[in-house]
């Protein structure tokens, strides 16, 4: 090996020495770089002719692929829990401080207790007026927490439309660095590239959870966790969504666009074909999941829970219970009740035992025009099963309808309205109860009752009719109090022409109902998440809503946290491999330093060398 | 909603960024609970404590509503009660006044009795319209409603065609006396002497019993009805011997007229003793006389004074729904039909216009639902405690139609029978004010009132001891103790100290600065 060889191998190490420093400031200036994943160079020995020389051959980015791919995933996590954690939050919110004037239990207490003390002197115009203004707070904050509540879906709605915005631009320019990746060699610049094509997976990560991988060429594909193809070289998808504005409790998602009051997310793919994402479930994590999930369930559930409330309210203050009285039909004996009364909504329940080992069931007969099908939230259970009737056509088909629902030795006759069921006694089988539940909407006539039509929906009175849809859906928006008792307060006490003022039938009535008397509460509503038709008294309603509201916000919370750690501990993994180190890298240019000047050294004791050559 | 976009750069200042904005924010919440006192600003907040808190709220609402009811219920209880023991008070002094032989012939036709009746009467009225903020404490359910009648409209009418006080004693006046006699026909030939009821009616005396000391004069008495009594001088009575004649009158009291003979030519009062003539026919027509004239004076003195009684129970038994009951005509004096309150709403004054308890019931129902469940106050879940009351309760009735009477009646100074009429009317009057028998007393009312009090501060005791541990076991859920979050902050503050003090430190380690 000659003088020559030694110069090529310290020029070559000089060369090396260079890029590396080259990397180094690289590194140290991106330190504070979003996406900037740290960089190395490897050396290898080179052989050309019998040169031996040092050769960078390659930058390399430092990152553990796997890691990086859990770190999208709980990114996805991460942008769900947060997201529904905060919208909660705000819901959480609305419903007031513990105690406070404004909390929602608080102004159910304080309506009842303005009963409370109405009942003391019914005849007092500051103890009426009082609760005249109990009870519109009370509507009022209903009207507020819907308003609210809407608003959140709303948000929502629009959370939606520029998370699929953020979609369709990131895959765009996915497209765009994708391609360059491809079609460039792999050197300093396409690690570059890699680091930002990096930067917008991570971005989309939180929108809508992904899958990638990458191929020998460097080009991605991506695939949701449904199994959606996002993106393969190229976008494959294009997403669209026709949000709608100003949502209310009825503008709900459905699978018919002509139903439909909210927008749905519409995927159409390269040869055109549109599928719809929500019906196929695509985003299931993700911000855009979250806000999905917010806008078709969570808070669709929580205004069905304030719609609960109000229409509880309202029915067990207008709705008269008509006890059977006692029928024969030949052997079999049972109970009799007139229907004539009944509106559109109201119920006939029949409270019987199908034999002696098994509960009291019940069937509610609920007055419904032919033609009209119950929504799914008001099927009731076995127990309490829910049935369809149209008190407004004849006997014969009401008869016809209300023995097809009765089980086995059960006989139902109805004649001129009158509906009689009677039980055969075997076995244990006995009618226990006919109640019919009319809804009484004249808040004083001459041979009037104590139940009045307290709350009213917007101008029309609430029967709970499922006409044109379910009256309840969204009553907790519209409630009001009876424009007729804000302006007369003696309406409170005085139910027929020749009511003292001094009766406390009415308002013992009104507290009764509200705190005493047992109601059956839709099982629509998930409260307790159980799935059977819960009994309770209204004020245990509103106060089971706040606290299982307190408590979806408390375990959104938890999941919330729990996902951040779980995202923290991926991010510092990650980092652990990735992330600049400025030590490092000053330790990594001393020894560049060390080895240039060496290699220097070398240069110059080759020319010496030389030089001693030459003087020979 | 974003999250910070990670990447190493990003990330190695996110964390502890991330980290003080954390504890910072606890910061803020500790600082937040110092000022409020209240640990959570939301149900979510509050934890598992939340449904605790919920009931709690509801309990302690509740207990205030039925504390405040409790206040006012007492407040009214407590007027009620005064009301009611003044009227006591003055049916006893009117009670003690007509003891004694007050009566005093004067110009005005008037004793000071009566005129103190009349200022009491006035009063039990305005006692009786007790309001407390807008409600008529002894108005029943109509609370909104002046229980009584003014005193004028009561005594005299409305001047508007519907009659008073003094119109229907007056009338029951003419219907008791008839011709003269208290609806008693006086006759007799020869030896006999008879007196008969003039039909068969309520009105007048009636006649009870006969009895003679005397063996020369035999009385008896047909039952009838009519009744008629029937006396023969058979023989010359001795000197002292007597007939008596006892009367039932229409209020159900008894007077009798006792008829003595006497020695012809000697001196007697004409109403009470008659002289012994020469022979039985004489003898006969002297007792025939005094019998007139027992009768007449009987008649113009007790009879009117039971007149009076009568007719100021009937008025003051009347009420909306069961008007007072009155004696058919014009005329009176013969009337024969029981007095009846068939269209007397329309004719006369009605003194008591609260809710009387009746509607519904047929008329002339007794007793009407109690006066105390008019007003109820709800003390707990279950416990109801009445503090109503009616001004036309059976005490008030009583006292009212004594003082009516005396505040009606005029005694004229030049009328001999003055001085019997006043007496009559006094023993009455004293009588009745005594409020024996099954009369409703003054002291019941009170006593009830005492009782409904008992239970409101009974209630109202448990109520607030309960209320006291309700607080301080919701002020453990919902409240924070300035020690324990006084303590927090200070280590919190250490923390965030110490751990901005090393943060500093590290960023200023780095080999950069060494090189």
């Amino acid at each position: 090996m000659g003088l020559n060889t030694s110069l090529n191998t310290a020029i070559s190490g000089l060369r090396a020495t260079q890029i590396g420093i080259g990397v180094v400031s690289q590194n140290v200036a991106n330190a504070g770089t979003t996406g900037y994943v740290r960089r190395s160079v490897s050396n290898a020995d080179s052989l050309s002719g019998l040169t031996v020389g040092v050769q960078s051959t390659q930058v390399q980015r430092l990152l553990d692929k796997i890691v990086q791919h859990q770190l999208w995933q709980e990114s996805a996590g991460a942008g769900y829990t947060s997201t529904r954690a905060s919208a909660l939050s705000n819901l959480d919110k609305l419903y007031g401080a513990p105690g406070s004037a404004t909390a929602l239990d608080t102004l159910f207490n304080g309506f009842t207790s303005a009963l409370q003390g109405l009942q003391n002197d019914p005849s007092s115009y500051s103890l009426r007026s009082q609760v005249v203004d109990a009870a519109s707070a009370l509507a009022n904050q209903l009207n507020t927490l819907s308003a609210g509540v809407q608003a959140l879906r709303s948000e929502a709605e629009s959370g939606i439309a520029g998370g699929i915005q953020q979609v369709n631009d990131l895959l765009g320019a996915l497209s765009k660095v994708n391609a360059k990746i491809v079609g460039s060699p792999q050197d300093d610049a396409t690690a570059s590239l890699k680091d930002q094509r990096d930067l917008i997976l991570s971005q989309l990560s939180q929108f809508v959870d992904i899958k990638t991988s990458e191929d020998s060429r460097g080009s991605v594909s991506v695939v949701t966790g449904s199994g959606a193809q996002l993106f393969d070289g190229q976008a494959a998808v294009q997403f669209s969504f026709d949000a709608h504005a100003g949502l209310i409790p009825s503008d709900q998602w459905s699978t018919s666009s002509a139903q439909r009051g909210v927008g749905t997310i519409v995927i159409r793919d390269l040869s055109g074909n549109t599928s719809d994402a929500i019906a196929n479930n695509v985003f299931r994590s993700g911000q855009i999941g979250a806000q999905i999930e917010l806008r078709d369930r969570t808070l669709v559930q929580a205004q069905a829970q304030l719609d609960e409330i109000a229409a509880q309210m309202a029915k067990a203050l207008s709705d008269r219970e008509i006890g059977g009285t006692a029928a024969t039909i030949g052997a079999d004996s049972g109970l009799q009740v007139s229907s004539t009364a009944l509106q559109r909504g109201n119920a006939l329940t029949l409270d019987y035992t199908a034999s002696s080992a098994s509960a009291a069931q019940r069937i509610s007969f609920v007055n419904v025009a032919t033609g009209t099908s119950l929504p799914a939230s008001a099927q009731g259970d076995a127990n309490n099963r829910v049935v369809a009737v149209d008190f407004s056509a004849g006997d014969a088909t009401i008869q016809g309808t209300i023995q097809g629902a009765l089980p086995t030795g059960f006989t139902a006759s109805v004649t001129g309205g009158v509906v009689t069921i009677v039980a055969d006694g075997a076995g244990g089988r006995t009618v226990a109860g006919l109640t019919a539940r009319p809804s009484n909407t004249a808040l004083s006539s001459a041979s009037g009752t104590a139940e009045l039509p307290f709350f009213v929906d917007g101008d029309k009175t609430f029967t709970g009719t499922y006409e044109n849809g379910s009256q309840t859906l969204g009553f907790a928006a519209r409630i009001k109090i009876n424009p007729a008792l804000a302006n007369d307060s003696k309406l409170l006490v005085q139910f027929n022409t020749g009511t003292a003022i001094g009766d406390t039938t009415r308002p013992q009535l009104m507290l009764d109902r509200l705190t005493k008397s047992q109601r059956a509460v839709s099982n629509a509503i998930g409260l307790d998440g159980g799935n059977a038709t819960t009994r309770g008294t209204v004020s245990n309603l509103v106060q089971r809503v706040v606290a299982t509201q307190g408590q979806a916000v408390e375990s959104a919370q938890r999941l919330d946290e729990g996902q951040q750690v779980a995202l923290a501990s991926v991010q510092s993994r990650f980092q652990a491999t990735s992330q600049v180190n400025v030590d490092q890298e000053m330790s990594t240019l001393i020894e560049l330093q060390t080895a240039y000047a060496a290699n220097a050294r070398i240069i110059s004791t080759v020319k010496e060398m030389m030089d001693v050559l030459m003087r020979v | 909603m974003t999250i910070t976009a990670y990447g190493s750069g990003a990330y190695r200042a996110a964390r502890p960024t991330a980290e003080f904005t954390s504890q910072r924010a606890q910061f803020d919440d500790l600082q937040r609970q110092l000022a409020t006192k209240e640990r959570a600003t939301s149900y979510g907040e509050l934890g598992i404590d939340r449904r605790t808190s919920l009931d709690l709220n509801g309990k302690i609402s509740s207990l205030d509503a039925w504390l405040s009811g409790i206040k006012l219920s007492t407040t009214n209880l407590k007027l009620s009660s005064t009301a009611v023991e003044n009227f006591a008070k003055m049916a006893t002094e009117s009670r003690n006044d007509m003891r004694s032989n007050t009566y005093v012939a004067s110009s005005t036709g008037r004793s000071a009795p009566q005129v103190l009746a009349e200022e009491k009467f006035k009063q039990t009225l305005d006692l009786l319209n007790t309001n407390v903020n807008g409600r008529y404490l002894f108005s029943g359910r109509t609370s909104d409603t002046m229980p009584t009648a003014s005193f004028d409209e009561i005594m005299n009418g409305d001047g508007a065609g519907k009659a008073g006080l003094k119109q229907l004693i007056d009338e029951r006046r003419q219907a008791d006396l008839g011709a003269g006699l208290g609806r008693l026909t006086a006759g007799g030939t020869g030896t006999n002497a008879t007196i008969a009821e003039d039909g068969t009616h309520g009105y007048g005396f009636k006649l009870a019993s006969v009895s003679s000391t005397s063996a020369g004069i035999t009385a008896a008495r047909n039952a009838g009805p009519p009744a008629d009594i029937a006396l023969a001088v058979v023989a010359q009575p001795l000197v002292g011997e007597s007939v008596t004649v006892k009367l039932d009158l229409p209020d159900g009291t008894q007077t009798q007229i006792t008829l003595k003979a006497r020695a012809a030519g000697s001196d007697g009062s004409a109403s009470e003793s008659f002289a012994i003539g020469a022979d039985e026919n004489a003898t006969a027509l002297n007792l025939r006389g005094a019998i007139s004239a027992a009768l007449d004076k009987a008649a113009k003195t007790t009879l009117s004074a039971s007149s009076s009684q009568v007719a100021a129970k009937d008025f003051f038994d009347g009420s909306e729904n069961n008007p007072p009951k009155r004696v058919p005509g014009p005329p009176f004096a013969t009337a024969t039909a029981a007095p009846s309150n068939t269209g007397s709403a329309a004719t006369t004054v009605i003194w008591y216009r609260g809710e009387d308890g009746l509607a519904g019931l047929p008329v002339g129902s007794d007793p009407a639902p109690s006066a105390r469940s008019t007003a109820t106050t709800q003390v707990d879940q279950g416990q109801l405690v009445g503090v109503g009351a009616r001004a036309n309760e059976g005490a008030f009735r009583v006292g009212l139609a004594q003082f009516g009477i005396m505040a009606a009646e005029s005694f004229s100074a030049g009328d001999t029978n003055s001085q019997a009429r006043y007496e009559a009317m006094a023993e009455r009057v004293s009588d009745k004010l005594g409020f024996g028998g099954t009369t409703q007393k003054p002291a019941e009312i009170i006593t009830e009132f005492g009782s409904a009090q008992t239970a409101l501060s009974r209630a109202k005791e448990r109520h607030e001891s309960t209320k006291n541990y309700l607080t301080t076991t919701l002020s453990g859920i919902e409240n924070v103790s300035t020690e324990e979050i006084a303590t927090q902050i200070l280590a919190l503050q250490t923390r965030m100290q110490a751990s901005y003090q090393v943060t500093a430190m590290l960023s200023k380690l780095s080999l950069t600065n060494y090189l």
